[in-house]
């Protein structure tokens, strides 16, 4: 499927345009269908206004913006290094006055973003959020009182997503045993397992 | 019924006995529940309404734990729901807390496979299936379980649980352990033996993801994919791949490529978004739509299985995973699909889980609170007894420390354990100079031959029993060579609570009988920090010096703990005395000192001597002794073959054996000492200054005074 793999925001954009104008006209006037036909239009709006918020949040900056860093291959050391820096600069003691209140404001960013990246755990969880497109400058001073449940419900959904994965991996091996034990098979454990099949 | 409204319940449902006969019964616990402690009406463990999940308080007493009183055995957990599990999970934690706090052992471990354990004992059948625990440490809730409970706390006393599986203690620990990664490889074994002789139970190995760094492991699954047979390998993976688990400054960062791995599994984000987005789609589609985006997803997954499974792939493993190692409800439902499969080959279950969940002191400590002494449950503070001493392990990392001020070219190589050899200061002092391979001691051996080899100054500090297992590789990489590396031997001798597993009884027999190694042992600190000055000088030969456990005697040490070298092939003598003379190996001198004042009682003056090396022997020293000494008596902490041996063998060679001398040599018995305090041990190995007096009583034909001595 290479056109799922490339570029899957900008696919799947289109394919919800495409695929909302189609179900419309395909769907028949049953009440359950209204609801997802309703849902499906919305979509449409939502899914402009949707990728309206998402350039948005392009622009905004990630934490790794603000501390001037790469997202992959930036060790603990060079988060520390670069928050230094910036708290350096941003830090309201040493910022003219006139700038003082942009300065203050940026710094509690810059804090906020070192607090984050600086633990691992909090770290691989705000990249997930990242992944998903979910958040960029993730947690707002005034939302700090969301962080635990913000941080308990991503790992929900990754959680969930595993349940997904190996759910799939149990089907596939029920699949697989079912014809494991085949004359093909010469392996050690098959040959025993036909042989104790035979005796029983 | 009214006397459930007026329990202060510590669970939210009050359990459903409503029969008349118990009532009075009832009425009893009412009243012990209403003491001043539980009345005040705070819960100790509840279960939260919003998330399903329990919450236990440790800060008041134990709470009850009824549904764990009612499991004496696995088959009492099979008609649990999932609901009971979850509770029985949240008692076990309550359990293993409260009793590691009062007797010490391994915490964090055991919390984090509490539900695993639950889990395992609830699907499976032990012990006609065969749960094996590699290592061990964490196999506290599996004793629980299966029927040890009451005596858990005994666990690591003397005469009481052992803190490691033991085939011997009960027939649900299928396989002993203690070293690492050897689970898959008894886990093929068994179920090998299974399919010889047409049984049909089942075959689980539990192994961390800190022992999967191990060699072992990988040949284990390797040749588990060519058998082919059936059996469950559960990869617990909690992100700790060193143990004991944490430097000087916090958590240990994970060692080697492996761990890097096992984080992709967990989250490779490409994959993740790719899945995300899909998922986005199909909700907005709706309707039939959703089904052909399933079937999308289906071969998606197919073409696009998680990255860094394929490594468990290409060894033959079916991988399923990463799952949720907390929830019970995913781990039932996962073995109870592959125990029904008929020919599933070899499974790797991958469970991720937090070491020390449940317990928020452990959650919280940077080393995960791994090993503990007595701790106080609410706070998680250990009862660390003041000693007026530093232990061994402290004094040879800080000799080490200095070594390498002064000579750049020492550096330290260790297997994973930081903390247990002291290694972890050494590291802090020099980072670029302080090597964890991960548990791999054959590689760390001659990953040392190697460093020498090009002119470095290597210092394997790896535990006498652990060394074990790099034993070809000391032998035929190192020794075969003449390449200077140095083995520094911590845990030799008897080790207490830790079982014969750890001990390190064999390490001088295994070294002295190498050619070229020079193998010496010190009595004290100061003779220690001496021996670290002096291997380091040795730069022509591999050489070795072994330590015990414990602390020092108060010996007055060198100079800023730096030692000198001392003329190798040198020992010394201590006590000056007539007709016995005792020569000592090692910290086994300081039981011979304590012996000779014991004797003066006995108007007995023996001369105490400490060989200081085994290799090569001071044979001047010996000479002198046999020439001025009726008795000879050899005293050592090791097995047979070791100084003892190599002694009598001199002697016997110089014919001051065919003459009036009287030998007799003292080392450990020809069997395991269980564990235990270590105390009791010596007492079992008849190493005390007790049973040397007496030997030296009966030798001058005093076996009467022998018998009653203090």
């Amino acid at each position: 499927m290479p056109h799922l793999a490339a570029s899957p925001a900008a696919a799947f954009a289109g394919a919800v345009a495409g695929g909302g104008g189609g179900g419309r006209a395909g769907f028949r006037p049953l009440p359950p269908r209204a609801s997802t036909r309703a849902r499906a239009s919305s979509a449409t709006a939502g899914g402009a206004a949707r990728t309206a918020t998402a350039d948005q949040q392009q622009k905004q900056p990630t934490f790794y913006d603000l501390l001037g860093i790469s997202a992959e291959g930036s060790t603990f050391e060079d988060v520390r290094a670069a928050y230094r820096r910036m708290a350096r600069k941003y830090h309201p003691d040493v910022s003219p006055p006139d700038a003082a209140k942009e300065h203050t404001r940026r710094f509690i960013q810059v804090q906020e973003a070192y607090e984050t990246l600086s633990d691992p755990s909090r770290r691989t969880t705000y990249d997930r959020a990242l992944a998903r497109g979910v958040c960029r400058l993730a947690f707002s001073p005034a939302a700090r009182r969301h962080d635990a449940s913000a941080f308990y419900h991503q790992e929900q959904e990754e959680k969930s997503g595993w349940r997904t994965s190996w759910e799939g991996q149990i089907s596939e091996l029920k699949k697989r045993s079912t014809v494991k034990d085949a004359e093909e098979n010469l392996s050690w454990g098959a040959q025993m397992r036909r042989r104790r099949a035979e005796q029983s | 019924m009214a006397l459930q409204a007026s329990v202060p319940s510590a669970f939210h449902t009050a359990p459903a006995i409503a029969h008349a006969s118990c009532r009075r019964q009832f009425q009893l616990r009412a009243s012990a529940a209403s003491s001043p402690g539980a009345g005040d009406g705070k819960v100790a463990m509840r279960k939260e309404p919003a998330t399903g999940a329990w919450k236990i308080d440790y800060s008041s007493e134990k709470p009850a734990t009824p549904l764990l009183d009612t499991i004496n055995h696995p088959v009492h957990m099979k008609n649990l729901s999932t609901t009971d599990l979850e509770q029985l999970a949240a008692e076990l934690r309550v359990e293993i807390v409260h009793t590691v706090s009062k007797t010490g052992g391994h915490l964090s471990s055991s919390l984090g496979v509490v539900e695993l354990s639950v889990a395992l004992h609830h699907v499976f059948d032990t012990p006609e299936d065969k749960i094996i625990w590699d290592v061990g440490h964490q196999s506290y809730p599996h004793k629980i379980l299966t029927g040890r409970r009451s005596r858990m706390h005994t666990i690591r006393k003397t005469s009481g649980l052992a803190g490691f599986p033991k085939r011997d203690e009960s027939a649900h620990d299928a396989f002993g352990a203690g070293h690492s990664s050897t689970s898959i490889s008894a886990a093929l074994g068994m179920a090998v033996a299974r399919d010889l002789q047409g049984k049909k139970n089942h075959v689980i190995s539990v192994i961390g993801d800190g022992a999967m760094t191990a060699g072992q492991a990988y040949e284990a699954m390797n040749n588990s994919g060519y058998l082919d047979s059936n059996m469950i390998v559960v990869l617990n993976d909690n992100k700790q791949v060193s143990l004991p688990t944490a430097t000087l400054d916090g958590p240990s960062k994970p060692v080697g490529a492996l761990s890097k791995a096992l984080t992709t599994l967990q989250s490779s984000t490409k994959f993740r978004r790719l899945r995300e987005a899909a998922k986005n789609v199909t909700k907005q589609i709706g309707g039939s739509t959703h089904e052909v985006a399933a079937k999308v997803d289906e071969y998606a997954r197919g073409m696009m299985s998680a990255p860094g499974s394929t490594l468990f792939e290409e060894l033959g493993l079916y991988y399923i995973g990463p799952v949720d190692g907390h929830s019970l409800e995913d781990l039932v439902t996962i073995f109870e699909k592959v125990k029904s499969m008929p020919a599933t080959g070899p499974v790797l279950i991958h469970i991720v889980t937090e070491k020390g969940k449940g317990y928020p002191p452990a959650e919280a400590a940077a080393d995960k609170m791994h090993g503990v002494v007595k701790f106080d449950p609410t706070t998680g503070k250990q009862f660390k007894t003041k000693s007026p001493t530093l232990s061994y392990t402290q004094y040879f990392a800080e000799s080490l420390i200095r070594e390498a001020e002064v000579d750049d070219k020492v550096v330290a190589i260790h297997a994973a354990m930081g903390g247990g050899t002291g290694l972890n200061y050494f590291q802090k002092r020099f980072p670029e100079r302080c090597f964890d391979v991960g548990i791999a001691e054959q590689h760390a051996v001659t990953f040392a031959a190697g460093l020498a080899a090009e002119g470095m100054k290597p210092f394997c500090a790896i535990y006498s029993s652990f060394l074990q297992r790099g034993y070809d590789q000391v032998v035929h990489d190192v020794d075969l060579q003449r390449l200077p590396v140095r083995f520094a031997l911590d845990r030799a001798g008897l080790v207490g609570a830790d079982g014969p597993t750890h001990c390190g009884a064999f390490d001088v027999t295994y070294m002295a009988c190498l050619p070229n190694m020079v193998v010496m042992a010190p009595a004290d600190e100061a003779e220690l920090m001496h021996m670290v000055a002096t291997a380091s000088a040795i730069d022509d030969r591999p050489s070795c010096f072994r330590f015990p456990r414990g602390n020092g005697v108060g010996a007055v040490l060198p100079l800023n703990n730096r030692g000198t070298p001392m003329q190798v092939g040198k020992g010394r003598v201590l006590v000056g005395g007539n007709r016995v003379a005792l020569l000592g190996y090692g910290t086994m001198v300081q039981a011979c000192l304590k012996a000779a004042e014991a004797l003066k009682e006995h108007g007995v003056f023996i001369t105490v001597a400490d060989a200081r090396f085994c290799k090569p022997l001071d044979t001047e020293l010996i000479r002198d002794l046999a020439a001025e000494h009726e008795i000879l008596v050899t005293v050592e902490e090791g097995s047979i073959g070791g100084f003892g041996s190599h002694v009598a063998h001199y002697l016997s060679l110089s014919g001051l054996l065919d003459g009036p001398l009287k030998l007799r040599s003292m080392f450990l018995p020809d069997r395991y000492i269980d564990h235990g305090a270590a105390e009791d041990q010596m007492e079992e190995a008849g190493l005390t200054p007790r049973h040397i007096a007496a030997t030296v009583l009966s030798l001058l034909g005093r076996p009467l005074e022998a018998l009653h001595i203090k």
